[in-house]
């Protein structure tokens, strides 16, 4: 652990990352507290106002305080970005880990549903999911997860075919190991660098598929607040009050950037040969 | 006679993050006209990196050559012309093959393809008589049924018969000079055999200067006349092949010819230790800390590269001490 | 005479050569056909060949890596083919593999005391204290410095690589070793540091060699007796000085003339064969080596000359050899 800081030390581009999913966790965690006025309270005297001293990003159409919504929206996009990707990443690890390591009909059942899965468009398939188990945040993350499950089923399975052919495996066998310990010891640990990678670019696409889905109002339910909620409320004001707009779209191209370079910083930490 | 290729004062570095590390020091060689010139050493020991330098190939940055000309044909110094003047000469009058027969061939495409696009860059031929000259080379390299071979591609090829494909390629413009970066290594030794024959041969058919690098002592007996051995990135020693084998001077030397484990002797003899990194390069003598014959001044300072018999170079403190007692 | 460890009879590897959407078997790639051999306990038989001779599959079948699809193997005078796969697993303790390959053949997310001590937790419940002294005895043997056990493979070098291949393979103590090739990655003045250590651990340990190389030079100093294959099968097998001194089959006989010299002015009678080794998915008919023999007759075509001892412990399939 000591050596992995030490090396995430002399990597600046992790350390952005770092730090900038460290500011929207603590958004996210320490939300309520931050923020100058309530999420949902409506000051109707100041409505549609641009950034100011009282109201840093400005308000609504409603008075409420866009400062105030962007962070509690921060906890719900993270809540859904990694719920979400918690769901599509476990179902997929243990998926692409079955198929790719016995390459038999298990393998062949699950890559054709996998297929079918993919042959939707993201957004469609969540729509579908969620308008079957009925519009609310959890369905969302259930159907976000689905919605992932098949590409974290690929990147792994992929990953294990690789392994599976390099002679460590072989020398394992040849060693006496019992399967499942070759699965866990041998296999897992070399496959979880492109897995972490996949993650953290789908905890981005999660927090982007979320925004879309509240967008087209099938995500979390007014008056509270997710940042694709705000997107989609702001839609009418955009021209009159832009900051509407601009301040969710913000954080979310933001915290997206910062997941990809703590994703690709990740990547190279947790590969011993760069050490 | 003018040599077709000659070497003064290479030095090849590494730039790393802030500090530039040497890699490759001091190489000086002369390659005559229709000569087998070969450079031994061990992975490590800078000869890639030194026949890269010859062909303007090397990985610029972080390697540079920061001192030396390589002269060609006597009066071209390689390192000083432009990347389309040297272009020109690439493939041309200097070429190259190397130990994957494979990944040096582009699978997309028919070895006709492969073979044609050289004489398109380098020739001015109709199609008619490129393709001619196509059909004459592969039979020259020992290829049955060229016509037949032409529209394949290199997959559907056995090993030994992609590196013939790859010499048919370097020698299909005629080139003074043939580099073969360890020609034969991924092949077994019947189709090794095979292809040291052929590079022979062609040596004799186009007069072509070959010089020959490799891992490997038993290739250099077979083919080369004169032989450099290198050593983290120096020329240790530098002479003709029977004096090399049977006068070898410096210990490291002595060492590779014993480890070979060949014919020769019946124990097994292994060189201790391993060769430096580049960032621990000894300061003195670059061998003083696998020498069996170590001496005090060898860690300290580098020894000179001295003629220590007619035509034998050897870069070592036993000779130069032997040499100052006699001054 | 001492007695038999390992005996094999009759082996064969088809691999099934699949073609089509539906996968039909279009053929096989007898990739070992019909070999018998027998090593005795202590000693050193090689194995030599090209590649694509099957010397690799013959190495992996023997310790059913891959499994054989006739024939047997009788280690102990017990056919292990009809082993189940727990038996299989206890077994695997007296007979292991050293890889070719230094740099694929470690995992590498494991630290070196994790490489050598998990064949030990795998077939014995130890602490770890005594897991942690087998280790450390065994790289004292192999002479990796103890310091370096908490380091991961790849900041080892080439050679220092192979012996924690070796101290792995060795820490259970087995009986049999299956050496496929391993020094072929390695520089020369290394090849014969792992060649030696590989000699002084078969005294300390009464270990008995199957080594695989195709490099003929290699496998002079360390065998006591070397069979050549090709196309599968073995064609010759002998003591290391009668194969070496008086080769009887043509097929040896241009292998060794073709290995390079070690002296630039001795000037070898060299057999140049020539063509390529055929494809196993086609093997000629008759002896498979007929196409490439510079001594083939009629009979060398159709008929498939048998494995027979035309001398005291001299085993050669040609017919051109007089018994």
């Amino acid at each position: 652990m000591k050596e992995i800081i030490a090396r995430l030390k002399k990597d600046k581009v992790g350390i952005v990352g770092v730090i900038g999913v460290g500011l929207v966790l603590v958004l996210g965690l320490f939300g309520p507290w931050l923020s100058p006025h309530d999420s949902t309270e409506m000051y109707k005297e100041h409505m549609l106002e641009g950034p100011s001293a009282t109201y840093w990003f400005g308000t609504d159409e409603f008075g409420r305080d866009i400062f105030s919504r962007v962070v509690e929206g921060a906890r719900v996009s993270l809540y859904v970005g990694l719920i979400s990707v918690g769901i599509g990443a476990s179902l997929g690890f243990v998926f692409g880990l079955i198929a790719g390591f016995f390459q038999n009909w298990i393998d062949n059942l699950i890559m054709r549903i996998m297929d079918i899965l993919f042959a939707f468009p993201d957004i469609l398939l969540a729509l579908t999911i969620v308008a079957v188990l009925g519009p609310n945040l959890e369905n969302t993350m259930i159907a976000i997860g689905i919605v992932f499950t098949p590409v974290f089923t690929r990147t792994v399975r992929a990953a294990v075919i690789a392994v599976k052919e390099m002679e460590f495996i072989t020398s394992a066998k040849a060693i006496g190991v019992k399967t499942h310990k070759v699965i866990f010891r041998h296999v897992s640990p070399n496959v979880l660098a492109p897995f972490i990678v996949q993650s953290t670019l789908a905890l981005s696409g999660a927090i982007l598929t979320e925004a879309a889905l509240s967008f087209l109002g099938l995500g979390i339910q007014p008056p509270n607040p997710s940042w694709g909620a705000m997107l989609n409320e702001s839609r009418q004001y955009m021209e009159i009050a832009p900051w509407i707009a601009i301040f969710p779209a913000l954080f979310i191209i933001v915290t997206i950037f910062c997941f990809n370079l703590l994703g690709d910083s990740l990547r190279d930490l947790l590969d011993p040969k760069l050490k | 006679m003018a040599p077709i290729l000659q070497i003064k004062d290479l030095q090849i570095d590494v730039k790393m993050d802030e500090e530039v590390l040497n890699v490759v020091k001091n190489i000086n060689l002369e390659i005559g006209k229709r000569e087998i010139y070969g450079i031994v050493g061990e992975s490590g020991s800078g000869k890639s990196l030194t026949s890269l330098a010859i062909m303007g190939l090397l990985a610029s940055p972080p390697l540079q050559v920061s001192k030396g000309e390589i002269f060609f044909e006597e009066d071209k110094d390689l390192l000083k012309l432009s990347s389309r003047e040297l272009r020109k000469i690439r493939g041309n009058k200097i070429s190259m093959i190397f130990q994957e027969p494979m990944s040096a061939l582009d699978p997309l495409f028919t070895i006709e393809d492969q073979l044609m696009e050289s004489l398109k860059f380098h020739t001015k031929l109709s199609k008619k008589e490129m393709k001619r000259a196509c059909v004459k080379i592969i039979e020259k390299v020992g290829i049955p049924r060229p016509e037949q071979i032409m529209k394949e591609y290199p997959h559907q090829l056995s090993g030994g018969m992609r590196q013939r494909i790859m010499i048919a390629i370097a020698m299909l413009c005629n080139p003074k000079l043939l580099i073969a970066d360890e020609p034969t290594t991924a092949l077994d030794v019947t189709i090794q055999a095979q292809i040291l024959d052929l590079m022979k041969e062609l040596r004799d058919d186009f007069e072509t200067s070959i010089l020959m690098i490799t891992h490997d002592l038993g290739v250099i007996a077979e083919t080369c006349q004169r032989v450099a051995v290198m050593y983290a990135g120096e020329i240790v020693e530098e002479t003709d092949v029977v004096s090399l084998f049977h006068r070898p001077k410096h210990p490291y030397t002595k060492g590779l010819l014993k480890s070979m484990v060949g014919d020769r002797s019946d124990a097994l003899y292994s060189i201790p230790g391993k060769v430096p990194s580049v960032e621990q390069m000894p300061k003195g003598c670059r061998f003083v800390t696998r020498c069996p014959e170590a001496m005090d001044i060898c860690e300290k300072v580098s020894p000179d590269d001295l003629e220590v018999a007619d035509n034998h170079r050897c870069k070592c403190w036993l000779y130069q001490k032997e040499m100052a007692n006699h001054v | 005479m001492s007695e038999t460890l390992l005996k094999v009879e009759a082996l064969e590897k088809f691999f099934p050569v699949k073609a089509g959407i539906f996968k039909r078997t279009k053929g096989y790639v007898k990739a070992v056909n019909d070999v018998s051999f027998e090593v005795k306990a202590k000693e050193t038989l090689s194995l030599v060949g090209e590649s694509g001779c099957g010397k690799s599959t013959l190495g992996r079948s023997i310790l059913r890596i891959l499994e054989p699809t006739g024939g047997k193997v009788l280690f102990n005078d017990k056919n292990i083919l009809d082993y189940s796969k727990q038996d299989l697993r206890k077994m695997r303790r007296d007979m292991q593999l050293v890889f070719q390959d230094p740099y694929s053949s470690l995992n590498p997310r494991m630290t070196v005391r994790e490489l050598v001590s998990e064949p030990l937790y795998t077939h014995f419940s130890i602490s770890k204290m005594e897991a942690d002294q087998r280790v450390d005895e065994i790289l004292e043997k192999v002479g990796l410095p103890l310091e370096h056990s908490k380091r991961y493979p790849h900041q080892f070098s080439g050679g220092q690589r192979q012996r924690i291949s070796i101290a792995r393979a060795l820490v259970l103590k087995p009986k049999l070793v299956v050496a496929d090739e391993p020094v072929s990655a390695l520089d020369v003045s290394i090849q014969a540091q792992i060649l030696k250590l590989l000699v002084d651990l078969q005294e300390e340990f009464d270990l008995t060699y199957l080594f695989i190389s195709h490099d003929l030079n290699v496998v002079k100093h360390i065998s006591d007796r070397v069979g050549v294959m090709y196309l599968g099968k073995i064609m010759e097998l002998a003591d290391t000085e009668a194969l070496y001194e008086e080769p009887l089959h043509p097929y040896t006989k241009a292998l060794l003339s073709a290995v390079p010299t070690s002296d630039p002015l001795v000037k070898k009678e060299r057999i140049i064969l020539k063509g390529d080794v055929p494809s196993p998915t086609d093997p000629p008919s008759g002896c498979p080596f007929h196409q490439r023999c510079p001594l083939a007759e009629e009979k060398c075509q159709n008929v498939l000359p048998e494995f027979v001892q035309v001398r005291p412990k001299h085993w050669v399939a040609c017919h051109l050899v007089e018994q």
